[in-house]
């Protein structure tokens, strides 16, 4: 005990002199993470933010999930298998997959988000097709399309593992075959310090930070993009950490799906 | 919950199955749920709770006339696949309701229909196509309880539409039971719960 104190000191005065982070290359001007009142949120290292999964939220969708995930608030609703308009991106061989990511005006904290879709809503929207496309089996509804709407009616970082985890619950109830309900967390490195789940501040003045999101039953990465500067042994670490509390997650999934379907008298 | 029906999510392992349908996938453990369903432990199946309607050879269903076109009529079976009948003396109009027979599906699965009715007035109630067999039950029971305490006119489609006609109380009583029916198949005692609610 009175080592790991003494080591904590030491980290401490580094910090307080400045002299840690400008090791580390990028120099924050905020301190992100602090040995002994942790992160600014007060969350240890490896600790998600309290969350709450809500499936079959919406009647007329075939599947839909509302999810709270620390201050981001989320709502997701799947369509399909449904006819293609326009006719000629029908696929006759499989299913596509179509996918709205979209934050509402009134989502972001700086002033007002032009509504409709913009650079970063687009690529965003790319990714997260091609984690559902390789989950869908798509080859059962030739000429159709499936159509996930992600909308983000409150953002505070993360937002786009909280909607995979959203959307993953939609199409879970909606009834289209999917092979696996995947699972998304983001990792990331703050001050010299590996965390997950990351806030809007730790994302933005952060060394790095990767969302990750994965197939839990084959343990197979469906998305992962990275932004900053990470160790071969960092990231190894940080993979390990996301493949941990993706197990939380998915747990919570599941948990929400069943208890959707409870007889209450 | 009980001990009957026990709900999986995808990518769940499912105990012992008797038949594989395509609602289930082999893998190293065993078969896996695609869908989110009920496994049924006296029968040893999986069945879906919800699931889109895929036209099927000889399925009775039910759709609404969209457009008259100059060799046939398209119908829409809320299916993600269109139905067609061919123009003989027979004449339909659009926004009907149709009930008839899918005789045949092509490659790219969309129907054709044969020995096409009219229903002319009513209402119909959409559920899902997995759940049309708890609403006819066993031997047409329940179908028949429905018939019985609602004194209305009720046609079930394998699609998941269900046509009901009657006076108005009637039809909303039906309703109300069927969609409790959609909602509550896999909880034990639906029969005196469909019972109790029909005779208030």
């Amino acid at each position: 005990m009175e080592i790991e104190d003494v080591e904590e000191k030491e980290e401490l005065e580094q910090i307080e002199t400045g002299e840690k982070r400008e090791k580390e290359g990028k120099k924050s001007e905020i301190i992100l993470y602090d040995p002994i009142k942790k992160r600014i949120d007060g969350r240890e290292a490896d600790e998600l933010r309290s969350f709450k999964i809500y499936a079959n939220v919406l009647k007329k969708a075939n599947g839909s999930a509302y999810v709270e995930w620390g201050r981001n608030k989320i709502l997701s609703a799947v369509y399909g298998p449904r006819e293609v308009i326009p006719k000629h991106l029908s696929d006759p061989y499989k299913a596509i997959v179509r996918v709205r990511y979209m934050m509402a005006p009134f989502s972001s904290i700086e002033g007002r988000n032009r509504p409709g879709p913009n650079r970063r809503s687009i690529e965003i929207s790319k990714v997260i097709k091609d984690v559902f496309e390789n989950v869908i089996v798509t080859s059962k509804f030739p000429n159709t399309a499936i159509d996930v709407f992600i909308e983000v009616l409150e953002g505070h970082g993360s937002t786009r593992c909280v909607g995979i985890n959203a959307a993953s619950v939609a199409l879970a109830v909606s009834g289209i075959p999917m092979e696996d309900i995947p699972v998304a967390v983001s990792v990331g490195k703050v001050d010299g310090k590996i965390i997950v789940d990351l806030i809007k501040e730790e994302d933005n003045y952060g060394q790095a930070d990767m969302p990750i999101a994965i197939r839990p039953n084959t343990e197979e990465i469906l998305l992962m993009q990275m932004d900053g500067k990470l160790t071969i042994e960092e990231f190894k670490n940080a993979l390990d950490l996301a493949f941990e509390k993706a197990k939380i997650i998915q747990k919570a999934q599941i948990e929400s799906i069943k208890s959707s379907y409870k007889y209450e008298g | 919950m009980n001990e009957r029906y026990t709900i999986y999510v995808p990518g769940e392992v499912l105990p012992k199955i008797k038949v594989a349908n395509p609602w289930v996938y082999l893998s190293k453990e065993g078969y896996r749920a695609l869908v989110t369903g009920v496994y049924d432990k006296e029968n040893e199946i999986f069945i879906p709770l919800k699931s889109p309607y895929i036209p099927c050879p000889d399925d009775y269903v039910i759709g609404v006339v969209e457009e008259e076109r100059p060799n046939d009529y398209v119908i829409n079976i809320f299916s993600p696949y269109l139905a067609f009948k061919k123009k003989n003396k027979f004449e339909l109009n659009p926004f009907e309701i149709v009930y008839g027979r899918i005789s045949f599906v092509t490659e790219v699965k969309t129907a054709i229909m044969e020995e096409i009715k009219i229903l002319r007035g009513g209402n119909i109630v959409s559920i899902s196509p997995s759940k049309i067999s708890r609403v006819i039950g066993k031997k047409g029971s329940m179908l028949t309880l429905l018939k019985e305490k609602t004194n209305c006119e009720i046609i079930v489609g394998k699609n998941g539409i269900i046509w009901i006609k009657g006076d108005e109380r009637n039809v909303n009583r039906a309703t109300l039971a069927i969609l409790k029916i959609e909602k509550e198949a896999h909880i034990p005692g639906l029969t005196t719960r469909i019972e109790n609610l029909l005779s208030e």
